[in-house]
């Protein structure tokens, strides 16, 4: 059942999103609400079809039924490419570091409006110098926030897991999106790092007004660092509200007993 | 079983729409009613004569282009290996023919001795180089390369050996039965029938027994088969003799009517192989039977009404609208298809 | 001193003037052709198996306009580019979308359809009694060039002012590449080589470049044909067999992935080591030299591949960078 919303009109809205793969249903009929300026969890058990609605969300697979709205407008059949520019970015479970390119390459590949990446302009240097200089500055700033600076000239694949992690968020507010879509971004991380990534997470929505939605196992993480839960059980979504309200609800705690484990224990 | 998109779909405006929902949920039955009209149409145009004898010129191609199709299609599917050098081994099935004959041995014996070296020829190069080159980890781009290379290096091997010049098949090439007021030429009958035979033969072993369930299995997904304790370096050596033994005889079968062999002769018809296994779903073995006899039908139909010469074409057409309509082919599953 | 005896070669060769002509000649037209395989492979990452049938759609588009639609030389050569554009597009629009290998698929099978109808199509492109009559503009140009060369005191020599203009083309068809890929666009192409999603992610539309991509190398294609027709007088359908894809790969591999110079460098090794094994006096038949010059290519392919996938230029750090 989609959260009650306050007046602002939701950012992002999952309206009856259905996909199948060959048989099996992968998820049906799913709806939420995402507010802006929130940080959103979305949870469930493995299986539960988190994964395959992210892809659908970002364009990334086709959905077979249901509507997804950025802002109001439909983006649900768009390109990946074409739902990035509306301002929804993401980012990868696993780390796409363009890994032979430099740190600051990456980051100069995620700005926008660039005239230089035209075919038919990209031989005039003088049309595109004053963008490239813009978002070198940009990039700059970005990866300094993030710590990445003294890294810039370095092959991105030279960077540890964890800093790739942090390329890999800088360089999705280098297109300046509304929403971050971030497909498990703690997986895999030491708990040093994981404080700093939700730092930063953080920070972004507070200081940039960002809103993020994010896949995420680690209970005590939503628990304490989202304003919403979304639980997803079998392709569908259970419910969704405050964290505290979610984790005492007995379906939530059936659906992951179903699933051999509480969400307690969900590490 | 009601289908609910099928339902949905009906229940929309227009029986159209749910009609071609549901033939696009069942594509065998949406393919033989288009190919039933067609030949209905060429039939009417054309004449029914013409129309009989070109479906029997082609059920006669459709056989090796559908013994061709299975190995390399089999191949893609253990290995994911798109074998470019595929084409040499009917080549090397139909050199192999020739010298048989030429140490004497009847006919027959040439040809199983043909099947046999190319289903050998098929063990050594696993053993030899796609086994080692797998060890090393090597990338998509270089697997492909290597299979070109290998292409031209087993191609211009056999024309260095046997030379440029044609070499006669050994079979009678003239003699012919009449069926009503349609021809087949004698030989011709006899390597559709050995054909059919071994298409027949395919199918049985990849629906009843062990060793065809594990290699659908391992077509479908390594990983799955892995875990499920098949013994997948063995299911591998032998879909490669399979794939080699099963060329050599679509080359076999090719020469023997057409009654020469030359060094071009695999390649020639590898094209039209490519375009089966395509058609048919690139890893399902029965899409390759099923494309192979849609592609000889498909070639031959369409000398009714153009040029013969360029019947070959029409296989690249087939391929070209399949990869722009369904790509994923008659059988294939529509995720493996996309970059 | 001339003959090494045991292997019946004699290195007299090596002093003939034309002999280096013609590898300049031969070896700048492959070095454009290779120069379309590594933007596509090297730079974008899409496995363009079908440049030998861009290299005859342009030339033969060419031919047949000048031949037999009276269109000038100069036009003829603009609208081949075109033509070789459209082809690309004809190509990539149904088969870019789908996985690597089966565009490599689809390209080698344009490859061979285009060779196909050259051959058959006797109306239109000679079949393979050949196509010719579109040299006269060049025959003029290079009798001006001639001249020009008297008057600076070069003595005239056969091809010679072939290998001029291509040397010209050759650099600048290099020079415009590199600058194009070391651009933002060409970032772009690098990017969707490396991880096609990330790109997407980024929001980058990398269907419509790797468009771009197969179709600037189409048009390198269609000039290298133009190279070839001019040097050859004569287009038959034999001259665009799939063995020019396997040479341009050769030199792509052998000059490193992803690197210009090494193309460049690539093709006059590789046209160098092939026009020189022509002088190799063995004891065989035409025919049988000839199928063991393409059987040592095959061979050098798989070799290369296998020992040395990085060429003589390609970056180890590539190799070992990437995740794969």
């Amino acid at each position: 059942m989609p959260a009650e919303t306050s007046s602002p009109r939701p950012l992002l809205s999952v309206r009856g999103v259905t996909k199948r793969f060959a048989g099996v249903v992968a998820v049906d009929g799913a709806s939420f609400d995402v507010a802006p300026r929130s940080i959103t969890a979305l949870i469930g058990p493995n299986g539960a079809g988190k994964s395959t609605l992210f892809n659908v969300v970002t364009g990334f697979t086709r959905g077979d039924a249901g509507d997804v709205l950025l802002d109001g407008e439909p983006i649900s059949g768009r390109s990946p490419h074409v739902i990035a520019r509306r301002g929804l970015v993401r980012t990868f479970q696993l780390t796409k570091a363009l890994a032979v390119m430099t740190v600051l390459d990456n980051m100069l590949l995620a700005a926008p409006g660039n005239p230089g990446e035209r075919l038919g302009l990209a031989l005039l240097r003088p049309v595109w110098r004053r963008a490239e200089r813009a978002a070198r500055e940009r990039a700059l700033e970005l990866l300094d926030v993030f710590g990445l600076s003294a890294r810039a000239g370095d092959y991105a694949g030279t960077l540890s897991g964890g800093q790739r992690k942090l390329l890999e968020l800088a360089r999705a507010l280098m297109l300046e999106p509304r929403i971050l879509l971030l497909d498990e971004p703690l997986a895999g991380v030491n708990r040093t790092l994981a404080r700093s990534l939700l730092e930063h997470i953080e920070a972004l929505r507070a200081e940039r007004g960002l809103t993020i939605l994010l896949v995420e196992h680690d209970m005590d993480v939503v628990m304490r660092h989202s304003d919403t839960v979304v639980v997803m059980a079998e392709g569908r979504v259970l419910t969704s509200g405050r964290p505290a309200d979610v984790q005492r609800d007995p379906r939530v705690v059936e659906a992951y007993l179903g699933a051999g484990a509480s969400p307690e224990s969900a590490r | 079983m009601s289908d609910p998109s099928v339902l949905a779909a009906a229940s929309r405006p227009g029986r159209l729409a749910a009609t071609t929902a549901g033939l696009r949920r069942r594509p065998l039955l949406g393919f033989a009613l288009g190919a039933g009209a067609i030949a209905v149409l060429l039939g009417a145009l054309e004449g029914w004569r013409e129309l009989g004898q070109a479906t029997i010129n082609g059920i006669v191609a459709g056989n090796y282009f559908a013994l061709g199709a299975v190995g390399l299609t089999l191949i893609f599917g253990v290995l994911r290996l798109v074998n470019f050098a595929h084409g040499e081994f009917l080549t090397f099935g139909a050199y192999m023919l020739v010298a048989g004959n030429a140490l004497g041995l009847p006919l027959l014996a040439s040809a199983a001795f043909g099947v046999l070296a190319t289903a050998a020829l098929g063990l050594l190069l696993e053993v030899g180089l796609w086994r080692p080159v797998r060890r090393k980890r090597v990338g998509e781009l270089q697997l492909l390369l290597l299979a070109l290379g290998l292409a031209f290096l087993m191609r211009n091997a056999m024309a260095f050996v046997a030379g440029p010049e044609d070499r006669r098949a050994g079979a009678n090439v003239t003699a012919g039965l009449h069926l009503g007021a349609l021809r087949i030429g004698r030989t011709e009958l006899i390597v559709t029938m050995v054909g059919i035979c071994a298409i027949v033969a395919v199918a049985v072993v990849l629906r009843s027994t062990s060793l065809g369930r594990q290699t659908r299995a391992l077509a479908d997904s390594i990983q799955l088969a892995e875990t499920t304790g098949i013994d997948t370096d063995r299911i591998v050596l032998i879909t490669w003799a399979t794939s080699g033994g099963l060329a050599g005889l679509a080359g076999i079968l090719y020469a023997l009517p057409a009654g020469t062999v030359h060094p071009n002769l695999g390649f020639g018809l590898i094209l039209s192989i490519f375009a089966a296994v395509v058609v048919g779903g690139i890893g399902n073995a029965y899409g390759a039977l099923a494309g192979g006899l849609l592609i000889g039908l498909a070639q031959e139909w369409s000398t009714l009404v153009i040029d013969p010469a360029m019947k070959v074409a029409v296989g690249f057409a087939v391929l070209i609208a399949t990869l722009l309509v369904r790509p994923q082919g008659l059988f294939g599953r529509a995720r493996g298809v996309e970059g | 001193m001339t003959e090494l005896g045991l292997l019946g070669v004699t290195i007299e060769f090596l002093w003939n003037v034309d002999f280096w002509i013609n590898v300049g000649v031969l070896a700048t037209t492959y070095g454009v052709f290779a120069l379309g395989i590594q933007l596509n492979v090297g730079t974008t990452g899409i496995f363009n198996f079908g440049q030998a049938g861009f290299m005859a759609v342009g030339s033969y588009g060419m031919g047949i306009l000048v031949v037999k639609a009276d269109v000038s030389f100069w036009l003829a050569l603009v609208l081949g580019v075109l033509i070789a554009i459209a082809a690309a597009l004809l190509v990539g629009l149904p088969s870019l979308r789908l996985r690597a290998d089966y565009f490599a698929i689809s390209t080698l099978a344009f490859s061979e359809i285009v060779r196909y109808v050259a051959d058959n199509w006797d109306g239109l492109t000679g079949g393979n009694l050949g196509l010719f009559g579109y040299t006269d503009s060049w025959t003029a140009t290079s009798a001006r060039i001639d001249e020009l060369l008297e008057r600076i005191g070069v003595a005239p020599r056969f091809l010679l002012p072939l290998l001029l203009v291509n040397l010209a083309i050759l650099l600048a068809a290099a020079l415009v590449v590199l600058l194009l890929v070391r651009s933002p666009w060409g970032r772009v192409l690098r990017a969707i080589r490396e991880d096609e999603d990330a790109a997407r992610s980024l929001g980058k539309n990398t269907f419509a470049y790797k468009l771009q991509s197969l179709s600037l190398a189409s048009s390198l294609a269609a000039v290298a044909g133009y190279m070839l027709a001019i040097n050859i007088s004569i287009l038959s359908p034999a001259n665009f067999e799939p063995v020019l894809t396997a040479y341009g790969y050769v030199i792509v591999i052998l000059g490193g992935l992803g690197s210009y110079a090494g193309v460049v460098v690539g093709s006059a090794l590789l046209i160098f080591v092939l026009e020189a094994t022509r002088y190799l006096e063995l004891p065989l038949s035409d025919a049988r030299i000839a199928s063991l010059r393409f059987m040592i290519v095959g061979a050098v392919l798989m070799a290369l591949v296998v020992f040395r996938p990085q060429g003589l230029f390609g970056r180890r750090e590539e190799l070992t960078l990437r995740a794969r």
